[in-house]
């Protein structure tokens, strides 16, 4: 998948977490999405379609996220995602559960020196 | 996570979802339109770059992708709980094939505890269970008496309480008499070889009552049992197949039984194994309801109870009308009134359900094995999830990746239900090889002889067995790694991968606790197989009263057709019993109608010392049988006091030999001096008896049991006119020098040169006798030995894990403490006492339980109390000198840390 060449895959729970962090902003289309994270990560973090689209459907299904059609501003129909309240809850829970990981991470990193 | 409003929505998720399958084609619709806006954005924003349209358009495409993602989409969409179980079982399934030696491990032991677990419970199930195949099983009973004065239970029945029950019992449908026995058949014409075949003489309505059709012809009838009536017979399946190579125009086809034509009227089905399973042959008992007397409890009988009655209603119903038997037939016995029998042996009637009485001996046996088997069982299960919780052990860091990365626990739990699901079921496949084998094994080879054995299959109830058992087990498994991975929370794993000193206890607390069960249910084990091990060693130093090494035994029938007279018959068995002495390598042989500690003729009469008799008071009964001189030297039965037997051709009829047990009850001398000379009856008006000889006591009728009283009566050529004391049914002992089943061989053909027509059967040395006496309890033994055996090693390998887990958890302390100038011999013994620990609370678990269980093996006990203390302490000792063992090796390990690495261990 070319768009993924140079950035690595990206796990899928890191991808999840990525998505509600992308979304306690404002609600978004999954394009947008995309944008954003590429943005944030100074371009260093590319999300493949192939996974993000999955990803977004299994966080509605969770109920974390919810979704609506609506016009963007150059008047196209699009598909906006927004974070829910228990959608906000796991994103808090993620990012501990990610602090303590690469802590985690860091230890080992460190210990193979 | 897992908060109520959270697992609405999550609900409301599902339930959307559900509705979303009736709308996919919407929903597909909006998903490409989303996917189109997605392109058309990227593109737009290729172009914003200064792209040609075409090439913005086709680069967009490109890094879309092909269309494998979309259906991906489209699945997460769509997916439902069992897709996602289907993937996490291709992730187990993958992961368990990585770990061969994990897996190979839990199959095998799955596999055995529920296989041993299914054939024991297929075996239980048939023969305790399940129905009978008779119509309407439930109402089908036995009924006999105990007579409690004389301490004389299960005696049967005598044919006028029979007719009296069956008269006057209100409770009863019917009942019918029936007596077993053996018949000499030959053909009609008298030519081939005769065969002894195991018979049943019964009441016209026996089989009517059990509501079995014959296979082919008919069955016996009320018609044919009329007295008078020309003898017919009905043949049993077996027989049918053996003796009449399944000819199909058996029917009508004459035999000789004992001498008298008889028409074969009748097949029976192979189902119909009443009264045994060995029955070859039914004929009618044409019992003569207007004799003289009615009595001799040498009768049986079954009835069909009313609806919705118990047994104990039924034996009250029976009592109340018994005493009428005295008026209807008051003689019993001649000179014996049937007034003194009920009243003064007290006899009671006992009603046993059919199903029970049938199993009644080997129930408590089957019972004993399937605990046995449980056990195994359950310290199986408790090494898997032991197992499971290793593998879970080993796999925390990626477990609580997943969990951190926002795998739900509900996903956690369901991934560790997936995997022992799906080590389960293909341990049901193996599970079901071994149960078809172990019961395969019983049915054909049973060292023990287990009634409707024959009926036992390997069927769907087995299977159902195998799947319910394995998915219980399989649960449980998941539980145990579950509920620790919970109780520590969810990113324990990654907390406890820190360098925490005291890191760990909460993943000990779960395995310690199986581990202390797996020590207690050893315990109980052990226990359980030292009692009985106990009991065998004592049972076998027993002294029987005779001496079975070296004596070869055999049973010969003496047809009544070829020795009608009692001078002829007895001149045959002593022309036999010369000729066997005179064998090469025999130092002694002689005859008896019965053997200690075997099931034939055991013939029990009242004995009246000289004086005492009258019909008014019953003494206690004595075995009788008969012998010959030869016979207490074969054996090596002492002579106590006076003579033994001498030649039948001199030997006077009513001279003879009692027991030391008689001489001491009823004539109160056990040396047996001042009994010589002594005069006795067995019956009130009987002829008198006098006593020449007194031998030593032999234990007749089991091991277990002190020696009995007996009376030997002479075997003697001039004794045509006395009422038969040698059966027909015969006995030869031989005493050799040499091999015993040569002497066996040889006996057999001194009987064929002397009479070719007679039969012989149970060729059995004396000493296989004894240990036939005792197979049951060796059966219980070895069964008990082995689940012993099994739990004690999956219990030490349990703690052997448990402290090597620890060792290694406390790596850093012990080496900080090594560091610090502890000894090795400290740090070992440290290690040692955890483990010590977890077998003194096991043992302190198991003494508990086996103090509840051990009660259960009363029956098989001999000389021993349940709660033996020598057996409990060799049994403590014995699991604390294994948990020791266990625990030495990493013990050993801990103590030769090298503090420098140690301290530098994650």
């Amino acid at each position: 998948m070319p768009a993924n060449e140079s950035s690595g895959e990206m796990i899928q729970g890191m991808l999840d977490m990525l998505i509600l962090k992308a979304l306690s902003l404002a609600p978004m289309h999954g394009w947008g999405i995309t944008e954003r994270i590429h943005q944030w990560s100074d371009e260093a973090l590319a999300v493949n379609q192939g996974s993000l689209y999955p990803a977004l459907y299994r966080l509605k299904r969770q109920g974390f996220i919810a979704s609506d059609w609506r016009t963007t501003e150059n008047n196209r129909r699009a598909r906006y995602y927004s974070l829910t309240t228990a959608g906000r809850r796991q994103l808090a829970a993620e990012q501990r559960g990610w602090e303590r990981l690469s802590r985690g991470i860091e230890l080992v990193l460190r210990m193979q020196q | 996570m897992t908060r109520p409003r959270n697992r609405w929505r999550h609900l409301l998720g599902e339930l959307r979802r559900l509705a979303g399958t009736m709308t996919a084609d919407a929903e597909e619709r909006a998903m490409r339109e989303e996917m189109r806006f997605h392109l058309d954005m990227h593109a737009a924003k290729l172009r914003d770059q200064g792209m040609s349209d075409d090439e913005s358009r086709r680069r967009a495409a490109l890094a879309f992708g092909g269309s494998q993602w979309v259906d991906a989409a489209r699945d997460e969409y769509r997916s439902r709980p069992l897709e996602e179980s289907l993937r996490d079982a291709r992730f187990v399934v993958r992961s368990l094939g990585r770990a061969p030696a994990f897996t190979g491990t839990v199959l095998l032991t799955l596999a055995i505890g529920i296989g041993a677990a299914a054939a024991i419970f297929t075996v239980v199930n048939d023969v305790v269970v399940r129905p009978l195949p008779y119509g309407h099983p439930e109402q089908l009973a036995s009924v006999s008496h105990d007579l409690t004065k004389v301490s004389l239970h299960d005696a049967g029945i005598a044919p006028a309480m029979y007719l009296t029950y069956r008269r006057s019992a209100r409770m009863l449908r019917e009942i019918t008499l029936y007596r077993t026995g053996s018949v000499d058949a030959s053909d009609a014409d008298g030519r081939g070889d005769s065969q002894l075949l195991a018979s049943a003489s019964v009441s016209g309505n026996f089989m009517s009552l059990f509501e079995v059709p014959a296979a082919r012809g008919r069955a016996l009838s009320v018609a044919d049992d009329q007295r008078g009536a020309p003898l017919v017979v009905v043949i049993s399946d077996a027989l049918w197949r053996t003796r009449f190579g399944a000819d199909p125009n058996v029917i009508g086809k004459k035999l000789l039984a004992d001498g008298e034509l008889g028409e074969i009227v009748g097949v029976m089905p192979a189902s119909f194994r009443v009264p045994t399973a060995r029955t070859q042959l039914w004929l009618p008992l044409r019992l003569d309801t207007a004799a003289a007397w009615l009595g001799g409890f040498n009768s049986r009988a079954y009835a069909r109870l009313a609806n919705n009655v118990s047994t104990a209603a039924v034996q009250r119903d029976l009592s109340s009308v018994l005493p009428r038997t005295a008026e209807a037939y008051p003689l019993i016995a001649p000179g014996l009134t049937t007034k003194v029998i009920l009243e003064q042996a007290n006899a009671v009637p006992t009603v046993k359900w059919l199903r029970d009485d049938l199993v009644a001996d080997v129930a408590p046996t089957l019972w004993i094995v399937a605990a046995a088997a449980g056990l195994v069982l359950l310290v199986m299960g408790a090494n898997v999830a032991n197992l499971m919780l290793v593998r879970a052990e080993s796999r925390q860091r990626e477990l609580a990746v997943r969990a951190a990365l926002g795998a739900s626990r509900g996903r956690l739990i369901l991934h560790f239900l997936t995997e022992s699901l799906i080590l389960a079921v293909p341990a049901w496949g193996l599970a079901f090889g071994v149960a078809a084998l172990a019961v395969r094994m019983l049915v054909h080879s049973s060292p023990i002889e287990i009634p409707r054995l024959a009926e036992v299959r390997v069927d769907w109830v087995t299977v159902l067995f195998i799947i319910v058992t394995s998915v219980l087990v399989a649960v449980a498994c998941a539980f145990a790694p579950a509920a620790r991975w919970f109780r520590g929370g969810v990113f324990a794993g990654l907390r406890e991968s820190g360098r925490a000193a005291t890191a760990g206890r909460g993943r000990v607390r779960t395995r310690s606790v199986l581990v202390t069960v797996q020590m207690a249910l050893a315990l109980v084990a052990l226990v359980a197989s030292g009692l009985l091990l106990k009991s065998f060693e004592r049972l076998r130093a027993v002294k029987p009263g005779f001496d079975p090494d070296g004596v070869a035994t055999l049973w010969v029938v003496a047809p009544e057709k070829r020795y009608p007279r009692q001078v002829d018959y007895v001149r045959f068995l002593t022309e036999l019993a010369n000729r066997v002495r005179a064998l090469p390598g025999v130092t002694a042989g002689g005859i008896s109608t019965s053997l200690p500690l075997h099931w034939l003729n055991h013939n029990k009469d009242p004995l009246f010392v000289e004086g005492t008799a009258t019909s008014k008071a019953i003494p206690p009964l004595q075995i009788y049988s008969a012998a010959d001189a030869g016979y207490f030297r074969a054996m090596r039965i002492p002579l106590v006091a006076g003579k033994l037997f001498d030649p039948a051709e001199t030997q006077r009829w009513n001279e003879v030999v009692v027991s030391q047990a008689t001489a001491k009850d009823m004539f109160g001398d056990s040396t047996g001096a001042t009994v010589i000379g002594k005069r006795f009856q067995n019956l009130p008006n009987g002829p008198m008896y006098t006593v020449v000889g007194v031998v030593g006591g032999v234990r007749d009728t089991s091991l277990m049991m002190p020696p009995v009283r007996a009376v030997y009566e002479p075997a003697v050529v001039t004794g045509d006119t006395i009422e038969g004391s040698l059966g027909h049914t015969i006995a030869v002992v031989a005493r050799t020098r040499g091999d015993v089943a040569a002497a066996e061989r040889a006996i057999r053909g001194v009987v064929h040169d002397l009479d070719p027509t007679v039969p012989t059967f149970e060729a059995r040395s004396m000493a296989e006798v004894v240990r036939a006496s005792t197979a049951r309890l060796a059966f219980v033994l070895v069964i008990l030995g082995a689940a012993a055996g099994v739990t004690l090693l999956l219990g030490i390998v349990g703690l052997y894990g448990v402290i090597a887990f620890v060792v290694s958890l406390r790596t850093r302390e012990l080496g900080l403490r090594i560091a610090l100038g502890a000894t090795p011999r400290a740090v070992a013994a440290m290690v040692s006492r955890g483990g010590l620990a977890l077998s003194a609370a096991g043992a302190l678990g198991g003494t508990v339980v086996a103090a509840i269980v051990s009660r259960f093996l009363r029956a098989f006990l001999f000389e021993v109390t349940p709660m033996d203390p020598v057996t409990l302490a060799v049994a403590i000792l014995v699991l604390t000198a294994s948990a020791l063992a266990a625990s030495w090796i990493p013990a050993r390990r801990a103590a030769r840390l090298d503090p420098a690495r140690a301290l530098r261990v994650d």
